[in-house]
């Protein structure tokens, strides 16, 4: 039964995929195999799949505006952003932004929570689209390989922080600085306006979280009143800004608050970006 | 003619290597299970437990030049202690009598295994990875013992060329490994939701590797070995002629630990690596020989059915 309702979704996405979505996919240079998976298991049928269902999500629902997405530089790069809003459309935005709006595209690969692989088929789904475990070996191996990988240095503290403090950062953790200094690579800055409105959590079940073994466990004013309809994000404006690359030079190895001053820099950075945002953005959320 | 002491003769892997070599070597073939009849191979045969003083008599008697330790009893459903007696003290004698015997080259076939499946696993793993698999099951602890014995072996004792291979999936259709043969069913169980990247080496390009390795005076140490790409395990299934059972892992791991307790059914110690990946890189040894399969991914897979004996 599983398997034929799987086999009749590939169908069903296959008919739906946008041809300038796999053409876009197809110029990406990538480490795929004789049958199409890199080791990480990616896969761009299905990223494609992805993809093109989710535009009309991307571009109906959420009106996603892009700034700056030019000044990406070829070659790899970290992309380095404010997390919020919960659950993590602020990475699928970004995912979406770089193979469709970049130039020339590109696949980001996301660090996901160490968690997701013991979900089943979600973690499939997400490995497929190229997403991997946030462990710093895979990190340095994709850029190594020139690829470009997405960080959220305040992981859940980012994610799963309540309303009221909203576009406030987090503690940076430092691996991505002691990454992008051992392998040469450029940072961009980005802040995402808009995801942190998307679920509007107003309280933190923990001992619940702990039961369940997540990170967090949010009440928001549609969860879990409303049941399944609560998971439906509020259809808020999204807009990212991409900042200008920054360089680093200097050890790897060096002392944590050598490297914090480092992280320092790139928390300014974005957090500056954020001001402008919400300056522009002023009351119009939607 | 040089003389070179294969382990585990009785199985397929040992066979197909000793083919290979049997042009250029005098070879003699050990196992402590019986010799089939129908293999490839029909050398010279000696029954004898590994872990016995009396397996000195052999080095003794035939000044071996090169050994090549495949002999590591890889099924999951044999007893423990068993299983633990062989790998580890049997290794540990072979080792012993290689250093004292004066043997060139050493080969210890570990396996993928020892890195452990686990949920916090990066792709690509290369021979300096932590080995995790001890600490998530106690049934592994005995390959991780045998891949640690020849490692503190090769720099305790560097007169000896000693080179560790750590392979991922050995199939091919002459094997009779557990994988093998799970593939060769008709209908092949998998967690349901779960689809892990895998990798499979054919019988022959192993055995390949094998010959490769004795070749090149500059290989020694621990090498990863992966075959020629990653594949998800359904696809795999499907690349192998069968069909894939979804089975829920919410029901599939208190099942097979019931049927553990009776023996039968599937490991449960290998039950995570169908639910998280352990993919390893073998770009050192590639690097180093300039090394590359013969048999492709889905022609690996397909390979199996065609049993050829």
């Amino acid at each position: 039964m599983t398997f034929i309702l799987s086999k009749i979704a590939e169908k069903a996405a296959d008919f739906m995929v946008s041809q300038d979505i796999v053409k876009k996919l197809r110029e990406i240079p990538n480490q795929l195999n004789e049958i199409g998976y890199d080791n990480w298991g990616m896969n761009p049928k299905v990223l494609a799949q992805t993809l093109s269902l989710c535009r009309w999500i991307f571009e109906k629902y959420f009106r996603v505006e892009i700034h700056g997405i030019d000044r990406v530089p070829q070659g790899r790069v970290l992309i380095i952003s404010n997390h919020g809003g919960q659950l993590p459309w602020d990475g699928t935005f970004l995912i979406y932004a770089m193979a469709l709006y970049a130039n020339p595209p590109r696949i980001l690969r996301g660090m996901v929570e160490r968690l997701i692989p013991r979900l089943p088929f979600f973690s499939t789904w997400i490995a497929r689209c190229g997403q991997i475990v946030g462990d710093p070996i895979n990190c340095k191996k994709l850029l190594e390989h020139n690829e470009a990988v997405m960080v959220f240095p305040e992981g859940v503290r980012g994610s799963g922080k309540l309303f009221w403090k909203r576009y406030q950062l987090q503690r940076f953790g430092s691996g991505f600085m002691r990454l992008a200094l051992e392998t040469a690579t450029p940072i961009v800055p980005v802040a995402v306006i808009g995801a942190e409105e998307t679920y509007p959590a107003i309280y933190n079940l923990k001992t619940m979280a702990r039961i369940l073994k997540l990170p967090y466990c949010p009440i928001t004013p549609t969860w879990p009143v409303l049941g399944p309809l609560g998971l439906l994000p509020i259809p808020v404006k999204i807009r990212i800004y991409f900042g200008e690359p920054m360089r680093f030079e200097g050890d790897f190895d060096a002392p944590e608050q050598d490297i914090q001053n480092k992280v320092n820099l790139v928390t300014a950075s974005i957090q500056q970006m954020i001001q402008q945002g919400l300056k522009e953005r002023g009351r119009k959320y939607f | 003619m040089e003389k070179i002491l294969i382990t585990g003769m009785a199985g397929a892997l040992a066979n197909v290597v000793a083919t290979k070599l049997s042009d250029r070597y005098e070879i003699i073939g050990v196992d402590f299970r019986p010799y089939h009849k129908s293999w490839c191979y029909c050398g010279k045969f000696l029954r004898v437990d590994y872990t016995k003083r009396v397996f000195a008599d052999i080095f003794r008697e035939h000044k071996f030049r090169h050994v090549l330790h495949l002999g590591r009893i890889g099924n999951p459903l044999e007893k423990f202690y068993k299983r633990y007696n062989f790998n580890v003290f049997g290794t540990a004698n072979i080792l012993n009598l290689c250093a004292k015997y004066e043997v060139q080259t050493v080969l210890v076939f570990s396996t993928f295994h020892i890195y452990g499946a686990h949920q916090y696993n990066p792709a690509n793993i290369e021979e300096d990875h932590p080995l995790r698999a001890g600490q998530i099951f106690r049934e592994l602890i005995d390959a991780v013992e045998l891949d640690r014995l020849a490692t503190s072996y090769f720099w305790k004792n560097r007169s000896v060329r000693t080179i560790i291979f750590r392979p991922c999936n050995v199939v091919g259709p002459t094997i009779n490994n557990a994988m093998t043969l799970y593939l060769r069913r008709r209908y092949t169980p998998y967690l349901m939701g779960f689809n892990p990247m895998m990798q499979f080496i054919d019988e022959e390009d192993i055995a390949d590797t094998i010959l490769l390795a004795l070749d090149k005076e500059e290989v020694f140490g621990v090498y990863n070995i992966a075959g020629a790409g990653a594949i998800p395990f359904s696809e795999a299934i499907e690349a192998a002629g069968g069909t894939g059972i979804p089975i829920p892992h919410y029901l599939a791991y208190p099942v097979l630990d019931q049927l553990s307790h009776w023996g039968i059914g599937f490991p449960m110690h290998l039950v995570d690596y169908f639910r998280y990946p352990v993919v390893i890189s073998d770009e050192k040894f590639k690097k180093q020989t300039g090394y590359r399969p013969q048999w492709g991914i889905i022609e690996t897979l397909k390979r199996i059915r065609k049993r050829s004996y």
